[in-house]
């Protein structure tokens, strides 16, 4: 069965996230996903809010970057979550982007190294109470009220490789069909590693979309968005992108500058129709077909959804029960 | 000047017509980037009357055509105009 979820970004006033949350648990989504960056708000503060407002959707936290957070303290801050709403909240876990991260003086260093001693020592805390691993040795004074299902948060092929080794489940932040058949394959290498089952491992597809019955402004909406993906992607997806490194230069620059008109200008359609699912609504059903069909368990419908924000969710929920639910 | 206008204009609608303006409104308020200009306590009085299906009375329409004026000021005058059509026939 195919877990459709709502990602939530607490760029937002808390005011609005809460009514988001609100809404998306009564159309009947399973749960949402809150984004993580130093920006913005902090995404525990904004989870334990919600997870105290809402009853029957799971929270996810993600993508939590051990770089600017210390395991131990993700441990302590997920634990204590789970005295507000055992059993509805999730944690996912990644080495985040490099240009943020020294932009606040942290240098990324061996992020594969990083997500799996993260893992370990968060799950260790949270289902013994204590961790010991070389360097690191504590404990939790208190119970974990529940479980709590890790993620990790993966775009590059090693690091898919290590979700499918390693993680309870993984967010794929791709929304191409052929992008994700790639990374869904990366993450099978891991599990089939691991000797793992398929089914043991939640495989969601984190795809950032743009719908609106004027295909126009749903592609205006999009173009941030797919700047900023844009100047994320690994080596292997760049180069089917057909982008030339002039380009690439420039769409840097005007996102570094928070320049929106300039990149209004210089990010082709073409490309952004590459990185988001973006149009009218109906092409949302065609290609959540073909990413259930490569074997996603979990669809996360991801910011900016579209320039009329419930009017997308309503429709995104119409096409679901009509024709995709089971 | 303009919520006022706003409330002239739809002092006159049927319910099922609020209601559709005020889904319209709340929906362009939500989707706006510039929610940091709307005053929080505001914010918060929309979202607790929306849970209580309380938005489409005149006392919280008129504070969700206050927010959205703040926030997408353009988008609200065009809504007044089209309001103001409508009711001159």
């Amino acid at each position: 069965m195919t877990i459709f979820s709502v990602e939530v970004v607490p760029k937002d006033p808390l005011w609005k996230i809460d009514l988001l949350a609100y809404i998306i648990e009564e159309l009947g989504f399973s749960g949402v996903w809150i984004s993580d960056h130093p920006h913005n708000r902090s995404s525990f503060i904004t989870a334990s809010h919600l997870l105290s407002k809402t009853s029957k959707i799971w929270t996810g936290l993600g993508v939590i970057n051990p770089y600017t957070i210390n395991p131990f303290i993700i441990a302590q801050l997920t634990a204590s979550l789970t005295e507000i709403a055992p059993n509805r909240i999730k944690i996912a876990i990644g080495a985040g982007d490099k240009t943020t991260l020294e932009s606040i003086g942290i240098e990324r260093v061996k992020p594969l190294e990083k997500i799996r001693e993260a893992v370990t020592i968060i799950r260790q805390l949270l289902t013994k109470k204590k961790v010991t691993i070389d360097r690191i040795h504590g404990r939790l004074d208190f119970n974990p009220r529940s479980n709590v299902p890790i993620y990790i948060g993966a775009q590059g092929p090693k690091m898919l490789q290590l979700s499918g080794e390693i993680g309870d489940g993984v967010l794929v932040n791709y929304s191409n069909p052929e992008d994700l058949e790639w990374a869904y394959n990366e993450v099978r290498k891991g599990i089939e590693k691991a000797g793992r089952r398929v089914e043991s491992i939640d495989v969601a597809a984190y795809l950032t979309i743009s719908l609106d019955l004027d295909p126009e402004k749903a592609v205006k909406t999009a173009i941030p968005y797919a700047a900023y993906i844009l100047c994320g992607l690994p080596e292997k997806i760049m180069e089917r992108m057909d982008v030339s490194e002039e380009k690439l230069i420039k769409v840097k620059e005007a996102i570094q500058k928070a320049d929106w008109l300039r990149l209004y200008e210089i990010m082709d359609v073409d490309i952004v129709k590459k990185l988001v699912i973006v149009g009218k609504p109906i092409i949302l059903e065609e290609k959540l077909r073909e990413i259930i069909e490569i074997g996603y368990s979990q669809i996360v419908l991801g910011a900016p959804t579209g320039p009329r924000i419930l009017q997308t969710l309503r429709e995104i929920k119409k096409i679901i029960l009509k024709n995709l639910s089971n | 000047m303009d919520v006022p206008r706003f409330m002239e204009a739809v002092k006159e609608l049927a319910i099922e017509e609020k209601h559709s303006l005020m889904e319209e409104l709340l929906d362009i308020l939500l989707s706006s980037v510039n929610l940091e200009m709307v005053p929080d306590y505001i914010g918060w009085r929309i979202n607790q009357a929306y849970r209580d299906g309380k938005l489409v009375e005149d006392e919280f329409l008129e504070m969700l055509a206050h927010a959205v004026s703040i926030a997408e000021p353009a988008k609200f005058r065009r809504i007044i105009e089209k309001l103001e059509v409508e009711r001159l026939g």
